[in-house]
């Protein structure tokens, strides 16, 4: 679903991220550790086709990354800690017109709107403004704004940063489901025990480059905790 | 492409009415440039056809300016332009999303302008052809304007000082190509010359507008690549 060879990018002489090499399969869930400054989101902004690569190829979904962002957009879902909703509208504002962007119309962004407002628990606040709502109320109107045109990967960069418990169950219960459907999850975050919880393959980034790919079945925190520690010390596990 | 561009252009429209943070400013920027001309000519007497078309354009450019600032600040502030740039489609869209929202809030405010120039200045249209020729004038020096501002403007928001940016760029691309045609059809039409005798400036205007409009149609995608 996503392949990744030889990313590199550079912000002038500085080498953020120095030739990745990943393979994200179909229905799989993969989480990217590392530590600030490893380049995570870097390569999460280049496969969303928000920046590009200084060399490397990648598809997602089958698209070249540089022959057809546009085809990538469609096929992708990004959830970042910043929401990417508009403060001015409401709730189902924001989700009808991120639905009309994607090509959504009538009664099939009426159904789509009213089934995710549902799922992430928010129909009650669909007519209020997102500027009044909670941190973890505004991250189900993103999740909702992400799944809105039904993509088949999702891009999370720290997407259960400032959530209450509540929220962080919401996001956790519709991160399975979308997986269970066969959906593709790439999740970079800092919290070793949800993404050993979540994920079925666990990635550690480290200096730009993938350090470490591990199989989390049976793996326990600490030996995860010590697995990043060693890499972080440069003993490379 | 269309689509895309009325979506965002009506999202932009929906926002800027509800707060009013724009417009609010536009429309008092507006009222203020106008009275102080009248102010300044009010021991002389006035020719309002001399006077009006420098303090309309004067009006319409700078409080334009805070209509083409506006659109992008406020993407770029609540980070909701990495939402616009991860919508499938043509990158050109957002431009033109973004110069559609801001000609409409422009002409309205333009509009507004006019007819406070009327009241205040005390002229008198000689009639509908001649409202209706000024009005054309209007907007097709807006088009240029918004045109290659709103380009200016996503250039401008990736900048430290974004609100003096703008017209800095801007203002030495306009003054031969927008604002003189503008001004010098504005004075004659307001002098009850026909539009046919502003031919000239007409042509000019939309030879601008629409070579600003497919330039920036190409460049968007590059001004706005990380």
């Amino acid at each position: 679903m996503i392949e990744i060879k030889g990313l590199a990018k550079r912000f002038g002489n500085r080498k953020v991220l120095d030739g990745v090499d990943l393979a994200v399969p179909a229905g799989s869930f993969t989480a990217v550790f590392g530590p600030n400054g490893a380049g995570k989101t870097t390569l999460l902004r280049i496969l969303a086709t928000l920046s590009l690569p200084t060399s490397g190829t990648a598809t997602v979904d089958g698209h070249d990354l540089l022959a057809e962002a546009g085809e990538i957009r469609k096929s992708i879902g990004v959830v970042s800690h910043n929401p990417y909703i508009y403060a001015e509208l409401t709730v189902e504002e924001n989700l009808r017109f991120f639905g009309r962007m994607f090509g959504l119309d009538g009664r099939e962004l009426d159904g789509r709107v009213r089934a995710l407002l549902s799922d992430m628990g928010i129909a009650h606040r669909s007519r209020d403004r997102t500027e009044i709502l909670s941190r973890g109320m505004k991250q189900r109107v993103a999740i909702a704004r992400a799944l809105i045109h039904r993509p088949k990967v999702l891009l999370l960069d720290e997407p259960h940063v400032g959530l209450d418990p509540k929220a962080s169950a919401i996001l956790d219960r519709t991160l399975r489901d979308f997986k269970s459907k066969g959906g593709t999850v790439l999740m970079i975050t800092h919290d070793l025990a949800k993404g050993r919880e979540m994920a079925d393959r666990l990635v550690f980034l480290f200096r730009g480059r993938i350090a470490r790919e591990v199989d989390p079945a049976g793996l326990e925190d600490t030996a995860c905790r010590l697995i990043y520690d060693s890499l972080a010390e440069g003993k490379n596990g | 492409m269309a689509s895309m561009a009325l979506q965002i252009a009506r999202k932009d429209l929906l926002v800027e009415f509800r707060t009013k943070r724009t417009l609010n400013s536009m429309l008092l920027f507006s009222i203020l440039v106008i009275l102080a001309f009248r102010f300044a000519f009010s021991t002389t007497k006035l020719d309002a056809a001399v006077v009006a078309p420098a303090a309309l354009w004067i009006t319409f450019i700078l409080a334009g300016m805070f209509a083409l600032s506006a659109g992008f600040a406020r993407e770029k502030d609540q980070d909701t332009f990495q939402a616009l740039l991860l919508c499938p489609g043509k990158r050109s869209s957002i431009y033109l999303g973004k110069m559609l929202s801001s000609f409409v809030l422009i002409m309205l405010v333009e509009l507004f302008s006019l007819a406070a120039m009327a009241v205040f200045f005390e002229y008198d249209f000689a009639g509908p052809a001649q409202f209706a020729s000024v009005l054309v004038v209007m907007m097709l020096g807006t088009l240029g304007f918004v045109g290659v501002g709103t380009l200016l403007s996503a250039i401008a928001m990736n900048t430290q000082m974004r609100e003096v940016m703008l017209p800095v760029l801007l203002l030495p691309l306009i003054v031969f190509t927008i604002i003189m045609p503008a001004v010098t059809a504005t004075s004659r039409l307001l002098n009850n010359e026909s539009i046919l005798d502003v031919s000239a400036e007409i042509r000019l205007l939309i030879t601008f507008a629409i070579v600003y409009i497919v330039a920036a149609i190409m460049l968007f995608g590059y001004v706005i690549e990380e």
